[in-house]
């Protein structure tokens, strides 16, 4: 089926991918990055590491082009000056030894780190000049996750449901009250200590949206939301009363977690926003979408995720 | 939920349910089923604050009478324990 995204639903797009980059190193990382250039490019071949000679320091080339990838995707980048550009010189006259002669000459040959959109060290630059004065004809550059995202945005829109799964949308959230036992089921096995209890002093569900600076796309997700609030509040009346303080506990401890994982940002509460959301499902599926989205504004509305805007105060003559 | 919380209402904890099943004691012992009817019947009435399973008048049961507010009497019904007034 051909999928048309709107401009809301590529900004969700973008949001999730971010998170992906965010989660995702090493070998995980090495897959995703695969899985994008495959859909790029059909001439794109992936190199499995193949006993004692490994991937000959070859993650992937296109060979019609000479260009060739390396990924490189430690935890922590920022840490890893001298392992990356040690990496770097390693691998490429690993590659140049292998590949040049043997398969095709190597044009371009491309580093891909997940930089987490933190950018890479001003050492590097001078390595890879290096390599291409020494290397007549290659050309050498960082491909970094700002990089990658440009690819990812520019798949057809199917492809781009098949990286990330069904972008959500606000608009049709309709909530079964069948699946919401199974999506509460799975939140409540989640659950890790007791937070403390806060009573929302001020609780204006579209200031909290402005105060906490939600995009339009978030926004429209947790008012939707709040539309299914009475079936919510009918759910709860006769099935697991006693489920709403485990799943408030539950959504804080995801609240939280995610203000520590999640790097400062502009889009910083938005990622967090879709952080939550993806956490929560129990399985893909729009059915469990909603339900997670309708629980999201309710927890939203008790401020047990996401900041209480400070009352507003009249000021003192004498102040 | 024993005491009420943030998303707990009286109403909805046990502590709340103790005290609608200690009322139905007030009119003499009963027997688990017998309270169970009358919370099934506030569960349908549009006054019931709140809706209370059976599991749930069994938890407020257990609690009453772990803090000494209930007692069986030879006849296995459930007794008032503190206001013995009510208990014969």
């Amino acid at each position: 089926m051909f999928v048309i995204l709107t401009a809301d639903d590529l900004y969700i797009a973008r949001k999730l991918f971010q998170l992906e980059i965010y989660k995702r190193n090493g070998q995980s990382y090495e897959d995703f990055f695969s899985k994008i250039m495959r859909l790029h490019n059909i001439d794109f071949i992936q190199i499995k590491p193949q006993g004692q000679f490994g991937d000959r320091k070859n993650d992937g080339f296109i060979k019609s082009t000479g260009q060739y990838y390396q990924v490189y995707a430690p935890e922590n980048l920022s840490h890893k000056e001298k392992d990356t550009i040690e990496k770097l010189v390693t691998d490429f006259n690993g590659l140049y030894a292998y590949w040049n002669a043997t398969v095709t000459p190597i044009l371009e040959f491309n580093f891909v780190l997940n930089d987490k959109y933190q950018g890479t060290y001003p050492s590097l630059h001078p390595e890879l000049t290096k390599i291409e004065e020494n290397h007549v004809g290659v050309k050498c550059k960082p491909f970094l996750s700002q990089h990658l995202e440009d690819i990812f945005l520019k798949l057809p829109h199917n492809n781009i449901e098949d990286v990330l799964g069904k972008i959500p949308t606000a608009e049709d959230i309709n909530l079964n009250v069948s699946n919401l036992n199974e999506v509460i089921e799975y939140l409540i096995s989640l659950k890790d200590g007791v937070s403390p209890e806060t009573f929302p002093v001020n609780p204006d569900f579209e200031e909290k949206i402005v105060f906490n600076s939600l995009s339009s796309p978030a926004a429209t997700f947790l008012r939707y939301g709040s539309y299914q609030d009475g079936a919510l509040k009918d759910f709860f009346k006769v099935n697991s009363t006693f489920a709403k303080d485990d799943l408030k506990n539950t959504f804080s401890k995801l609240y939280k977690d995610a203000i520590q994982e999640i790097p400062d940002s502009d889009s910083k509460n938005d990622l967090i926003f879709f952080d939550i959301a993806k956490k929560a499902y129990p399985k893909q599926g729009k059915v469990y979408q909603d339900a997670v989205f309708v629980l999201m504004a309710y927890f939203f509305s008790y401020c047990d995720i996401f900041e209480e805007p400070p009352l507003k105060q009249q000021q003192t003559l004498f102040q | 939920m024993i005491l009420p919380s943030k998303h707990i209402r009286i109403s909805e904890s046990l502590i709340g349910l103790g005290a609608y099943l200690l009322k139905y004691l007030n009119d003499g012992p009963k027997s688990v089923d017998q309270l169970w009817f009358k919370v099934g019947k506030q569960n349908e009435t549009k006054k019931a604050f709140s809706y209370h399973g059976f599991d749930n008048v069994v938890l407020a049961l257990n609690y009453l009478f772990i803090i000494g507010a209930i007692d069986i009497n030879s006849e296995g019904l459930i007794y008032n324990a503190v206001n013995k007034t009510i208990s014969k």
